[in-house]
């Protein structure tokens, strides 16, 4: 519309002004009855849920960080801490504070209960003379204790280093001395205990002997019986040669088991080498941590991946909705 | 007030933008923000619904939501009368769905839709002006009163409606025009 055109609706448009209607007196004491302005329950609520969420995302990580988050935090603080002592663990995963102690746990438990126990040391050594003294005076350990060297690998390199790996068995109950005696023969770079429960086992062997020796003197009496039939004397006299196999076999298996809980398996690396794969320091607390929130960042990132199609789709039908909803704004607004 | 080009108006006593001025970016009481805006918005509702008694109501239900969000109200995004005058938009646009669908059962609305002779958009209008008021569509109406009584500027009438400042020039040239044909239809 040209301004002339405009200038001349000015009177019409200062009379809409002078007479606009004022708000009546009862709708402003409506409005101000209204009261405080409430807070955002919601928004507050969306804020506290973030919050909650990252604070659970950021304390599980450093619960993992803190508790080891896998086994190789015992190994890292054997290393740092037991670096000169003969120690034992009382379990797989004893840490480096627990094996200061002279672990009598797991000797009493596995002379308690018939247990299958395995040690594992890395010991480290000055040179390649005394990797070959330490080797022979592990031997030597594990004889005087009334074992033996199962094996015996060892090796030297041209650079003065070398590695001997040593399988050692021991009786059950001299294990705490056998790893306290081998791991002063250097410095102990890590050590592991396992032990298996056999005692189970056991029992059920025995309860298998018993069934079966009850079974043997049952065909025994009745293959004697002069009564019977002969060639049903022949099938008991099968029947009772079975049974006594099966009895021979079961023994043996217990004798197994009993030998097995009998004594240890001790397995001794010695190196010359401090940076081998098993003496490897594992990552600290803050790494682990870290680690464990990367991993729950890659799990968002793979939600976001997920749900970022349906998030699109949805955010196109809240565009076209919109659109929709304006042109029918706008359509109703011009009727 | 001047009228300049393509029917834009502007305020010949603030040099700065409305939405700029110092006084604007800091966040008033909401009592204050009733006590100067709610006249515009009542009139705002008025001229968009052409009734009274429902502007009444549509002006309450606007302050009630802006009660509720006044926290989260950004001075600095808007002046606090645009900011209403959204409000009061959707809100109406919502009344006129309900009054649509009401006018569909009845069937009857037009029928018995009287002149609009009473005063609605203002105390003391000429009957002629009264009457081209009311023959104007609610979307007419409605930048009239933005741009002419609540003296919004362009781009903030613009964000009110939802729609480009070009737009809103010409709807509210459109508008003019028309108020003045009516007018003249009225006269004659």
């Amino acid at each position: 519309m040209p301004a002339t055109d405009l200038e001349r609706l000015e009177p019409v448009l200062a009379q809409l002004r002078a007479s606009a209607p004022a708000a009546p007196e009862r709708l402003r004491a409506r409005v101000l009855a209204g009261g405080p302005a409430p807070r955002s329950r919601r928004a507050r609520g969306l804020v506290l849920v973030l919050a909650a969420a990252a604070l659970v995302a950021v304390a599980a990580a450093a619960v993992h960080g803190l508790s080891g988050g896998g086994g190789s935090g015992g190994t890292r603080a054997q290393r740092l801490g037991l670096a000169e002592t003969a120690t034992t663990g009382t379990a797989a995963s004893d840490s480096g504070a627990a094996a200061k102690a002279p672990a009598p746990a797991m000797s009493s438990m596995a002379r308690a209960r018939l247990q299958h126990v395995e040690a594992t040391l890395q010991v480290q050594v000055a040179d390649a003379d005394a990797l070959q003294r330490a080797t022979a005076q592990a031997t030597r350990v594990a004889t005087s204790l009334g074992g033996w060297a199962q094996s015996v690998d060892y090796g030297t390199q041209q650079d003065g280093g070398g590695d001997a790996t040593l399988d050692l068995k021991v009786p059950v109950e001299k294990v705490d001395g056998a790893v306290t005696r081998l791991a002063a023969l250097g410095t102990l770079l890590s050590q592991q205990l396992d032990q298996h429960d056999l005692q189970q086992q056991l029992a059920a062997e025995g309860a298998r002997i018993a069934q079966l020796r009850r079974r043997v003197a049952a065909l025994a009496k009745a293959v004697a019986d002069p009564s019977l039939p002969a060639g049903q004397k022949v099938l008991l006299r099968i029947q009772l040669q079975e049974a006594r196999r099966a009895l021979a076999q079961a023994t043996n298996r217990r004798k197994g088991t009993k030998a097995s809980g009998a004594t240890a398996d001790v397995s001794l690396t010695l190196t010359t080498n401090a940076e081998s794969g098993a003496a490897a320091p594992g990552p600290g607390r803050f790494r682990r941590g870290l680690d464990f929130l990367v991993v729950e960042a890659t799990v968002l990132f793979y939600v976001v991946v997920v749900a970022a199609p349906p998030a699109l789709l949805g955010l196109a039908a809240w565009w076209l909705g919109r659109g929709r909803r304006r042109r029918g704004e706008a359509t109703l607004l011009s009727a | 007030m001047t009228i300049g080009r393509r029917g834009a108006v502007s305020r010949d006593v603030n040099a700065l933008p409305a939405s700029l001025e110092p006084s604007r970016l800091a966040r008033p009481a909401f009592a204050d923000l009733v006590a100067e805006h709610l006249d515009a918005v009542y009139r705002y509702l008025v001229y968009l619904t052409g009734d009274r008694a429902a502007a009444e109501d549509l002006a309450a239900e606007t302050f009630e939501k802006a009660l509720r969000s006044w926290r989260r109200f950004d001075p600095r995004r808007g002046a606090p009368r645009a900011w209403l005058c959204r409000i009061a938009h959707s809100a109406a646009v919502d009344w006129f769905r309900a009054e649509a669908r009401r006018r569909r059962r009845e069937e009857s609305y037009e029928r018995d839709r009287p002149e609009a002779v009473e005063e609605v958009f203002g105390d003391g209008l000429s009957p002629e002006l009264e009457r081209a008021l009311s023959r104007l569509t609610p979307a007419e109406r409605e930048v009239v009163a933005l741009r002419v009584l609540l003296e919004l500027d362009g781009p903030a009438a613009a964000r009110v409606l939802g729609i480009s400042a070009t737009a809103c020039s010409t709807r509210l040239s459109r508008a003019l025009k028309r108020l003045e044909e009516e007018m003249s239809d009225a006269r004659d």
